[in-house]
């Protein structure tokens, strides 16, 4: 078994060093063309993921695999707001997660809502539970932050399994109707598709127009340096849980979806490993890229799919993939500095962007 | 007229007082420096103003305004820009986009305008860009202005974070040490460009410990020692003060 591990490892090692200067390539490509390309670029996607289903729907288990797919693309975009933007260490997304879920769950088993209510509701009772998370630990960083948002995630956990009452504890809940549009009752996988991307492409929306705005430049500002960004005049408490809040919602609502998709929630939906495979997600994409946070989500939730051929080593492969992954690239699949046209800042000082001013004879570095 | 003001300033860290009753002040339009030797409290002083600590006893008048209790944006938002002693750039931004995040406190879109993209957002952020040309014109960083910011030489990286301040639109420029660890031909340049920083009618108070240059472009010099204020005037006055010269280079035995 140790044989055939280490082989593994060592092929995944030179694939990934292969597959990341092909990335490199096509991100370095995508970023020098013209904006026309790029805007014919965007509407193929669009197009493609259109109509995907409809090609998709041949095979069940493929069209199921890329609605859980788009739904962790959603998850990880709302945690890439608080941890890719602002650069607050959230170890506690499972929970906004869940309350989306619960809060549609019981919205619509109970009080008969529709669906689109009960996830709009999902989202407002999530984004309050971040406000309510975020005013007070916010105040905290990195490790700190992360140990009270994994102590909050917990405690969201254990509070659905014992209020029996409301949650039916361990059981779940059950019976969680199909939404409905105009009087049509969305029953297949195709209907599930459409809402999820519709979601998904609101995500991706959401992301652009604020890392575009001053709200955008202000996460950032606090992720890269909260005093300076204070002294130019930036309210970081402001933004920071404002951020917390709006990643919470969406998560909110992603578990919405997936409260009716599923057609039952229960506490184990919603554990730790959850959120911690959207944080690996959005490190593993690249912090606060937003194609390479889409692409890591989609690897991440396929990935466990085509390992099913070797089912034993399994999870041994992705464990490995991933410690091999952040040795050879700690910048993610996509980064953010190939994004701006740069080249990344471990490559060293034989950069493009830079040279020309690095070997000025009084350089100070 | 007053431009800042500070009355009875002091600030204790524990048993330690790091500035002790400080009266100062800036007229508008002056270039006002504050030199002391190592730990005589002259950061301390700059981050008293700059919100960043709270005084322990006094007040700070700001146009009149108190704002001792303001936090630190709030007092940026007020009109205070400073630069920091160690350089704090944005690490992933570029030159034009680190001067771009002082233009956004002054711009009034907000969280709708954002999602829907607005004509008066992008009214907003064009004029916000030409205005940060204006500053990168001005501080003559054209050839840079796409580079990170953080990867540029030591001596353009504090251009950036004057140019930073700059665009906050302040009343009050605070400058810790912006000649610090730079070469002669660089430390003239700085000097020039203070000049003309104040000669654009902005109000500057400047930390620093190089002599030459604050002797060059000073109308008036604070000096600290241990905490306390033990000396005001001219360059030519200050040069002659025998408590200054103490402080700096000790007093004669006998």
């Amino acid at each position: 078994m140790l044989i055939n591990l280490s082989i593994a490892t060592i092929i995944l090692y030179f694939g990934i060093k292969i597959i990341s200067k092909g990335l490199d390539a096509v991100t370095f490509k995508v970023t020098t063309m013209d904006n026309k390309y790029k805007k014919r670029m965007k509407y193929i996607i669009v197009i493609l993921s259109i109509i995907f289903p409809l090609v998709a729907r041949l095979s069940p288990y493929i069209l199921r695999t890329s609605i859980v797919a788009l739904l962790y693309v959603v998850l990880a975009l709302s945690l890439n707001l608080i941890l890719g933007f602002a650069g607050q260490l959230s170890m506690g997304h499972s929970a906004f997660y869940a309350i989306g879920a619960y809060t549609t769950a019981l919205l619509m088993v109970n009080l008969k809502l529709s669906f689109w209510l009960s996830i709009i509701a999902s989202a407002l009772i999530a984004g309050f539970f971040g406000l309510f998370l975020g005013i007070p630990t916010l105040r905290l960083k990195g490790d700190y932050l992360a140990i009270t948002t994994i102590g909050f995630a917990e405690i969201v956990r254990l509070v659905l399994i014992n209020w029996g009452e409301l949650t039916r504890g361990p059981a779940g809940i059950p019976g969680i109707p199909s939404p409905s549009i105009f009087g049509f009752i969305i029953k297949d996988n195709v209907g599930y598709y459409y809402i999820i991307l519709l979601l998904a492409f609101f995500t991706v929306f959401l992301s652009y127009r604020l890392l575009n705005s001053r709200y955008g430049s202000g996460f950032i500002a606090v992720r890269d340096d909260e005093i300076a960004a204070e002294a130019m005049g930036i309210n970081s408490t402001y933004l920071k849980t404002l951020v917390f809040v709006i990643g919470a919602a969406i998560a909110g609502m992603a578990g919405g979806f997936f409260a009716t998709f599923i057609h039952y929630v229960n506490p184990d939906n919603f554990t730790y490993s959850e959120s911690v495979t959207m944080v690996c997600m959005v490190v593993l994409g690249g912090l606060g890229s937003i194609p390479g946070v889409i692409s890591g989500a989609m690897v991440l939730s396929i990935l466990p799919e085509l390992l099913r051929g070797v089912a034993t080593y399994r999870y041994a492969i992705y464990g490995i993939l991933l410690i091999l992954m952040m040795i050879n690239r700690p910048q993610g699949m996509i980064s953010v500095d190939r994004l701006k046209g740069g080249k990344s800042k471990n490559e060293g000082f034989g950069n493009k962007r830079i040279n020309k001013i690095l070997r000025r004879p009084y350089s100070s570095k | 007229m007053k431009v800042l003001e500070t009355k009875g300033l002091t600030k204790s860290f524990g048993g330690l007082t790091a500035v002790n009753n400080v009266d100062f002040y800036i007229d508008k339009g002056e270039i006002v420096s504050l030199i002391g030797p190592n730990g005589a409290g002259k950061t301390t002083f700059f981050n008293m103003i700059t919100g960043v600590y709270e005084p322990t006893k006094g007040e700070i008048l700001f146009l009149g305004k108190e704002i001792y209790k303001l936090r630190s944006y709030e007092i940026t938002l007020e009109g205070i820009a400073r630069t920091f002693q160690n350089i704090r750039l944005f690490r992933s931004m570029t030159v034009f986009e680190n001067i771009l995040i002082g233009q956004f406190c002054r711009a009034k879109s907000n969280l709708i305008d954002t999602i829907f993209n607005t004509k008066r957002l992008k009214d907003e952020q064009s004029e916000a860009r030409e205005k940060v040309q204006k500053i990168i014109d001005f501080l003559e960083l054209e050839d840079v202005k796409d580079e990170i910011a953080v990867s540029l030489p030591y001596g353009i990286q504090k251009k950036v974070e004057i140019g930073r301040a700059l665009a906050t639109e302040p009343k009050l420029l605070l400058l810790d040490e912006p000649a610090a660890g730079m070469n002669t031909q660089e430390k003239k340049e700085m000097q020039d460009l203070i000049r003309k920083i104040r000669d654009k009618s902005y109000t500057v108070l400047l930390i620093e410990h190089d002599m030459k240059l604050v002797m060059g472009i000073s109308d008036r010099i604070a000096v600290l020692d241990y905490g306390n204020k033990i000396a005001e005037g001219t360059p030519s006055e200050i040069q002659k003060d025998k408590r200054v010269i103490s402080a700096y280079l000790g007093k004669e035995v006998g």
